[in-house]
């Protein structure tokens, strides 16, 4: 087999701690996230996949008790770091949750919110951008003739591609998706499934999943936690064909506990 | 734990041990139908072959139902996989026993010649080969599996010296031609069944080390 040279490295964590109060939830975590790959990380419930997550835009500070220790470097600074501007991180690290969050406001502004925010530019070079966060979220065609309407009225599995195009308005390098398509039904799945791989060139994106097949499917990498430690990271075909840890086996085959 | 899943995975390796209990006698009679030159034995194996062919299709049947409706992964993928490629590869040897059998047929009808050939030795390591391989697949040996794989030489070399040695006799004897033929397809077929224990037992390595170790010189 040829060599192919090695990806590039957007997020490395370096010996990551994270605490809820006095309560130890991530133990020294290691991983580093290529880029513009596909990384899934999968594990039982409660065993830190969203904890891990949520301290790459360091969402977790809204919550006064929790604190993250160690090294998260996002193209090699320390996003950890006092000096860090928390606002711009989270536009370079855009998060899409479970439940769809669209803003109770219309379509377009939705989609307007992070470009107002973040970037000064006049009323055409929104709209413009606004269109094609909405094409890029594979959502244009069923949106564009309602602009102006609720983003709440739309389906789930539209309101789900409505936050990635709000995500990816603000150009973000790295997106994070905590568990996308658990509240909508098949068929959404598969349009957001499809979506992801089509991102997949422009962003670095990192999925937390409870669906095997679905990390099958999408990711290029995957990585296994359980109990707050990564216990297994690797290529996602090796993980599930035959994965180095008998740990990931148990998990995966579904024989665990 | 997927209790569901295990169940029908036990159940393929019970039709797979059942389908190699139908084709290790198969080979055993094909041989001894040439051996003895022995025409209703060698028909025997000939009717014994759709009973193995059925067999084939209900197993590749039972693994794509288990990889449809359970989607394994891991262990649980590459032992599915691995009973697919060994029904195929059992399958084939049926076939093989099928040819060494047609070949007893036709022995019988032709008078033996004074000078014959020994496949004692050559009959021993084929079907010990498929007894190891079939052994090493149940106990899921990598260890065993990879000596049977060594041992495809020794019948390779036995395969070579018996042409050589029917290509002198027919030099001698040519109004014997078709006697040593045959005995050229009988030679020529072990050796194929000792391929297929070959191929086997490197199904039996992936499936326990996940490496595919085919084509490794």
């Amino acid at each position: 087999m040829s060599e192919t040279p090695l990806p590039r490295i957007t997020i490395s964590v370096r010996n990551l701690n994270f605490f809820y109060g006095s309560h130890q939830a991530l133990f020294a975590n290691n991983l580093d996230i290529e880029e513009h790959r596909v990384t899934a990380v999968i594990g039982p419930s409660g065993c830190g996949k969203s904890t891990h997550l949520r301290v790459y835009n360091r969402i977790y500070q809204l919550y006064r008790e929790q604190r993250a220790e160690g090294e998260v470097l996002l193209d090699g600074h320390n996003l950890l770091g006092a000096d860090v501007d928390v606002l711009e991180l989270r536009r370079r690290v855009g998060m899409i949750f479970q439940k769809p969050t669209p803003f109770p406001m219309s379509v377009f502004d939705n989609v307007a919110y992070p470009l107002r925010l973040h970037f000064k530019l006049h009323r055409a070079e929104i709209a413009e951008r606004v269109e094609s966060a909405l094409r890029g979220a594979s959502l244009w065609d069923e949106v564009k003739d309602k602009l102006k309407s609720s983003g709440l009225a739309l389906s789930g599995g539209q309101q789900q591609r409505l936050c990635i195009a709000r995500a990816i308005a603000a150009e973000p390098e790295v997106l994070l998706m905590d568990e996308p398509t658990s509240a909508i039904d098949p068929v959404a799945t598969a349009k957001i499934e499809e979506l992801i791989l089509a991102l997949k060139p422009r962003f670095t994106i990192v999925i937390v999943t409870h669906n095997m097949q679905q990390a099958a499917r999408i990711s290029d990498r995957t990585a296994f936690f359980y109990k707050g430690e990564i216990v297994e990271t690797d290529a996602t075909a090796k993980i599930f064909t035959n994965p180095s840890n008998p740990k990931t086996e148990e998990y995966i085959t579904g024989r665990f506990g | 734990m997927k209790v569901h899943l295990q169940l029908e995975i036990d159940h393929l390796k019970n039709l797979l041990c059942e389908l190699a209990a139908t084709v290790e006698p198969a080979v055993r009679e094909a041989v001894r139908a040439v051996e003895n030159r022995d025409a209703e034995c060698a028909h025997r194996v000939l009717a014994g072959d759709e009973a193995i062919d059925r067999m084939e299709v209900r197993i590749e049947e039972e693994c794509l139902k288990v990889l449809a409706l359970h989607q394994p992964v891991a262990g649980d993928l590459r032992y599915v996989i691995t009973l697919l490629k060994v029904n195929s590869e059992l399958e084939r040897i049926g076939d093989l026993a099928v040819n060494i059998a047609e070949r007893g047929i036709d022995l019988a009808t032709l008078n033996a010649p004074k000078e014959t050939l020994d496949f004692s030795r050559m009959v021993f390591e084929a079907r010990s080969m498929l007894k190891n391989a079939l052994d090493a697949l149940i106990c899921r040996n990598a260890l065993a599996a990879q000596e049977v794989i060594q041992h495809d030489d020794v019948v390779d070399d036995l395969h070579h010296e018996t042409l050589l040695k029917l290509r002198e006799l027919i030099g001698r004897h040519p109004e014997s031609a078709a006697f040593y033929l045959d005995l050229l397809t009988v030679s020529r077929n072990l050796e194929r069944i000792a391929d297929g224990a070959t191929n086997i037992c490197e199904d039996v390595i992936y499936l326990e080390l996940g490496t595919i170790v085919r084509h490794n010189t």
